[in-house]
């Protein structure tokens, strides 16, 4: 059954949606990852303008991350006031995003700058999760290591240092906001939530407890996806809420079984399966750009 | 089908009726079995039915120049064609060429070759054909350049060309279907007959078909563009509302 997405302009088989959505939903459920990053680029693939698809991703993690932070709400597990130091350069670095992208939009390179990013983040992202997963693998086999992370770095000298309780620390404020910025960055030209950076910098440079790592980074996505969205609509016009709710259905119901079955399944040895998708997306859309395209010619429409 | 078909009984009539009046004005009638074609949810494309009669057969019979050419038009916007260019290694688009007046959807359809029916010039003349479409408002750009705009729209089937594929019944009647497809985009599409006679266009019937988006794909897309701050509230609301609703359901789920 095809479905006619009003903003993509498009009509797109409803079924092959919700499975992508279901896809993305098992992955993300399974690995914890957002799903963002995979999902953009498939939607590019399945014949959805760059721009739209980065501007309705951003409207669906609002979507995903706020079903997963009202859990960790409940839980406790969320460290409101660091949130809020994120948000603050979330929101900016969002509205800079925006701002580059409608720039290339008029100009027509806002697909080379978003397939530019996808293929160098996917590729650093891909090839991480490769090597960790390896070395986990080999680690398995040995004995059980004590990773030890350092809680006094660099990070600790810097001023302007603010008490964050729920995180039991005392730190400056200013890795929280660049962060934020950088994450707000992404979220406004490839439509990520930025999870795959938040949650290292949050345990390995801040030094947040793992506890409240999760719910924290999503209480941020929430709020600077939302007004990622926001932003795409009034200055772009470029998101479609109706391919959104599609693929959030099949996304929430993936994530699901995707939990369930991790309980099942050996995550670690999947990661590699992971870590191997990621890079085969990375090298697709690579060639993309290296290859000489079959149509020189593209057509754009002159925007209101 | 059966209203269609009826109609062009009645078109025969009316055309044996006036076959006495060979010169007037109207030689030429043809009409469409729809005027609105509506883009719904789940559209998958549409076909317009396009039928008619010509009323002064009997003298030109031995006229193999008489023929009809239908052309569909859809609504015209600028757009810009860009090229791609090799830098620093990769492919990025380069030059652009602003095009104005490009139809969006273009079908032509003859009895005969236009090249058979028409003189090139007098094709130029009354804007028949695509390239003569483009070239009346685009009179500076390269021709490369066009015909690469008239390649995508074609690989796209938004551009249709069945040259020679009409059928004149009785030397008189004539029918045919457009398949739309499902990438067409709304507005205001013309649909031009044109009956020709050594060489030359003797009449023209012209009609409009309208296509519009309905329904929630057409609530959104006004939405978007008219009010787009409250769209992009609405968005994000849709997104929490679903976003609360799936956790709640997978927590009662969970017990």
């Amino acid at each position: 059954m095809q479905i006619y997405l009003p903003i993509a302009e498009v009509s797109v088989n409803i079924f092959l949606l919700i499975g992508l959505g279901g896809l993305v939903g098992i992955l993300s459920g399974l690995f914890g990852v957002g799903g963002g990053f995979l999902m953009t680029p498939l939607l590019f693939f399945i014949g959805i303008p760059p721009a739209v698809a980065v501007a309705t991703e951003a409207n669906q993690i609002v979507a995903s991350s706020f079903s997963g932070a009202l859990a960790h709400f409940r839980r406790r597990t969320i460290d409101i006031k660091m949130g809020w130091f994120l948000v603050a350069g979330g929101l900016i670095g969002s509205a800079f995003g925006v701002q580059i992208f409608k720039i290339l939009r008029d100009i027509g390179q806002v697909d080379l700058l978003v397939k530019l990013c996808y293929v160098i983040f996917l590729g650093i992202i891909g090839s991480l999760m490769l090597w960790e997963s390896i070395r986990a693998l080999v680690r398995s086999s040995k004995k059980n290591r004590h990773i030890r992370i350092r809680r006094h770095n660099w990070v600790h000298r810097l001023p302007l240092k603010v008490r964050f309780r729920a995180s039991n620390l005392y730190i400056s404020c200013i890795p929280p906001f660049i962060i934020g910025v950088i994450v707000g960055f992404l979220a406004a030209i490839m439509g990520v939530g930025g999870g795959f950076i938040l949650v290292p910098v949050m345990i390995y440079i801040i030094g947040m407890p793992t506890k409240v790592v999760i719910g924290t980074s999503l209480f941020q996505i929430i709020f600077v996806t939302g007004f990622t969205t926001l932003l795409h609509s009034t200055q772009n016009y470029s998101v479609d809420a109706l391919l959104a709710l599609i693929l959030l259905i099949g996304g929430v119901v993936g994530a699901q079984i995707g939990t369930r079955l991790g309980v099942y399944l050996k995550a670690e040895q999947l990661r590699i399966l992971l870590a191997l998708l990621v890079l085969v997306v990375c090298v697709k859309l690579g060639l993309e750009l290296l290859l000489m395209p079959e149509e020189l010619f593209s057509l754009q429409e002159i925007t209101r | 089908m059966i209203r269609s078909c009826l109609t062009i009984i009645m078109l025969l009539f009316l055309g044996a009726k006036n076959a006495y009046a060979e010169e007037s004005s109207n030689k030429l009638v043809s009409d469409l079995e729809n005027k609105v074609i509506d883009i719904t949810s789940n559209f998958d494309g549409s076909e317009l039915f396009i039928f008619g009669a010509s009323r002064n057969p009997v003298n030109q019979v031995s006229d193999t120049k008489r023929g009809i050419i239908i052309e569909v038009i859809g609504t015209t916007k600028s757009r810009i064609v860009r090229k791609k260019e090799k830098k620093f290694g990769i492919w990025v688009n380069g030059t652009k060429e602003v095009l104005a007046g490009v139809p969006d959807f273009y079908h032509i359809t003859s009895t005969r070759e236009i090249n058979e029916l028409l003189t090139a010039s007098n094709q130029q003349n009354n804007a028949i054909g695509i390239i003569n479409h483009l070239q009346k408002e685009n009179s500076h750009v390269n021709h490369d350049i066009l015909n690469a705009l008239i390649k995508i729209k074609e690989q796209k089937n938004l551009y249709q060309f069945n040259e020679g594929t009409l059928e004149l019944k009785e030397n008189m009647l004539f029918s045919t279907k457009v398949s739309l497809p499902n990438n067409i985009a709304e507005g205001f599409y013309i649909i031009k007959t044109h009956l020709t006679a050594r060489n030359k266009v003797i009449d023209v019937t012209k009609q409009l078909l309208v296509v519009k988006k309905v329904g929630i794909g057409n609530f959104l897309f006004n939405m978007a563009h008219n009010s787009p701050f409250t769209y992009g509230i609405f968005s994000i609301l849709v997104a929490l509302i679903s976003g609360w609703a799936a956790s709640e359901v997978f927590r009662r789920l969970r017990g």
